[in-house]
């Protein structure tokens, strides 16, 4: 599967994509929201996990970007710190199909991962 | 000396001046580049040493799935001091103070996002690299900036063995640092850490009283003790944090404690009475606020009458239609909106007022229509 990751913080990032790699996904990585829409167009990942606080497009404009553009094609996981109950229904309202809460453990992310793709694979 | 002169002699003024700008503009040149150079040659190395930095974290995340050993050998592993393999090139600039502060910063962004073994492999990584000692360095100095990030650095790596050194810090005269203090000393000990309560004398602000509530929201929640201790303290932000604890936390048992805090001389502690009563709700709830009514400030005097509205009882809708006729406009609202909330409330209300009457007859069109 296909899986961009769009988080600014560059350990987290390399974090993200050592833990799905080993998984065996292909994974492609931005650093803020402007790369992350360029590369969604560019390589039609399967699966985009986001932050939610980027430079230049936040996680909630890239969710609204995906559910306007692609509709119900790429799935969207968003990342968010806790505590952001708010932040998480508005997610939702634009259509976010999973969350993720900040702090995490890297296998609990890659198990949740993992089992949302296979969900993908047997409603496809 | 002459030879000099003459050569100087020679020119016109405007030469002199051209010479001048043109030594000015060389040596300004050579300045910017030999900024430029020293900046990106720092740059460079820091960039380096953030990527040496984010490696060794990386590696200790996962560092547990990487050992293909038996869990004996892990088991022995883990019980040994150096537990994760340094890369000799971090061996080599581990000592320099930038590279430190450098790792620390990166350790602590990476244990916030963290849970599970990921976070405590980054604990172990922390007091490996002996950057818990770097801590309590900056623990004991006089500055309170660097006191108060130090002692954050120790709570969130839950260095939970210096508890008795942070501790002290909980009551300090500097804000920040007593703070800092009372957030780690959670971190260690969880509902435990609470006993900072017992001896706090300096007032718990509003914004750390939502802090420590989040802080222990994330705990497994447990029958913790203090609150009835609390509940008596000389310290007014003490006594209305320990009102929100016994609140939050259904604590029925203390009912008749917070009751006896509606007789207390601040205001706002007596609010916060209030709406403890109202979660920890008895048969006789209402009479006993209702007996503090009279005397109490009109916010209080509103929070009483929308306690009577969670109630719907009855019982109290002598005292709510009183209210409705003899008090403020706001306090009719309130009391409208109570009668209301009641079985037959409305037609109690219109039956004893003349319904054409302003203001009783915008309040009623208007709690009706929220009532649809």
């Amino acid at each position: 599967m296909k899986i961009l990751i769009a988080e600014d913080d560059e350990l987290m990032l390399r974090t993200l994509e050592f833990r799905l790699k080993k998984d065996g996904h292909t994974i492609f990585m931005a650093r803020d929201g402007r790369e992350a829409l360029e590369q969604i167009d560019s390589k039609l990942p399967d699966l985009v996990i986001t932050d939610i606080m980027m430079p230049y497009s936040s996680g909630m404009e890239i969710v609204g970007f995906l559910k306007q553009k692609y509709n119900n094609e790429i799935k969207v996981i968003i990342l968010s710190g806790m505590g952001q109950e708010n932040v998480i229904l508005e997610a939702f309202r634009l259509g976010a199909d999973d969350y993720i809460t900040k702090p995490f453990s890297p296998n609990e992310l890659s198990v949740r991962v993992n089992r949302f793709l296979a969900g993908m694979k047997n409603t496809a | 000396m002459n030879n000099f002169s003459d050569s100087f002699s020679g020119l016109s003024g405007l030469g002199i001046i051209t010479i001048i700008f043109t030594i000015s503009i060389i040596a300004l040149g050579f300045y910017i580049l030999t900024y430029l150079f020293i900046v990106n040659k720092r740059d460079s190395k820091l960039e380096r040493w953030k990527f040496l930095a984010d490696t060794l974290i990386r590696n200790a995340i996962f560092f547990e799935e990487d050992q293909s050993a038996s869990s004996a050998t892990s088991l022995l592993k883990v019980l040994e001091v150096n537990i994760f393999p340094i890369p000799e090139r971090v061996k080599k600039i581990l000592p320099d103070p930038h590279f430190r502060q450098l790792m620390m910063r990166e350790l602590i962004a990476a244990k916030q996002n963290m849970t599970g073994a990921a976070s405590v492999n980054l604990k172990n990584l922390f007091r490996q690299l002996e950057l818990d000692q770097d801590a309590l360095e900056m623990v004991r100095s006089n500055s309170w900036y660097l006191k108060a990030s130090g002692i954050q650095y120790l709570g969130i790596m839950e260095m939970a063995e210096h508890k008795n050194l942070v501790m002290p810090f909980t009551n300090s005269k500097s804000g920040l640092v007593r703070v800092e203090a009372q957030n780690a000393i959670l971190k260690f000990s969880g509902f435990d850490g609470l006993r900072f309560l017992d001896d706090a004398s300096f007032p718990i602000t509003e914004w750390q009283q939502i802090k420590i509530l989040e802080e222990l929201a994330q705990l497994p929640t447990e029958h913790f003790t203090g609150i009835e201790k609390w509940l008596k303290s000389s310290n007014d932000t003490v006594v209305i944090f320990a009102l929100k604890l016994a609140r939050n936390y259904f604590r029925f048992e203390l009912y008749d404690h917070v009751i006896s805090c509606l007789n207390h001389a601040n205001p706002e502690v007596r609010y916060n009475a209030i709406l403890a009563a109202k979660q920890l709700q008895t048969e006789t709830t209402a009479s006993d606020i209702l007996k503090f009514y009279e005397f109490d400030t009109e916010r209080n005097q509103l929070a009483i009458i929308r306690v009577l509205e969670d109630l719907r009882s009855e019982n109290n809708l002598p005292f709510l239609l009183n209210v409705f006729l003899e008090e403020s406009n706001q306090l009719k609202i309130a009391a409208a909106k109570a009668i209301v909330a009641i079985e037959n409330g409305v037609e109690q209300l219109e039956l004893q007022i003349s319904s054409n009457q302003y203001p009783y007859n915008e309040i009623i069109r208007q709690v009706k229509t929220e009532r649809k």
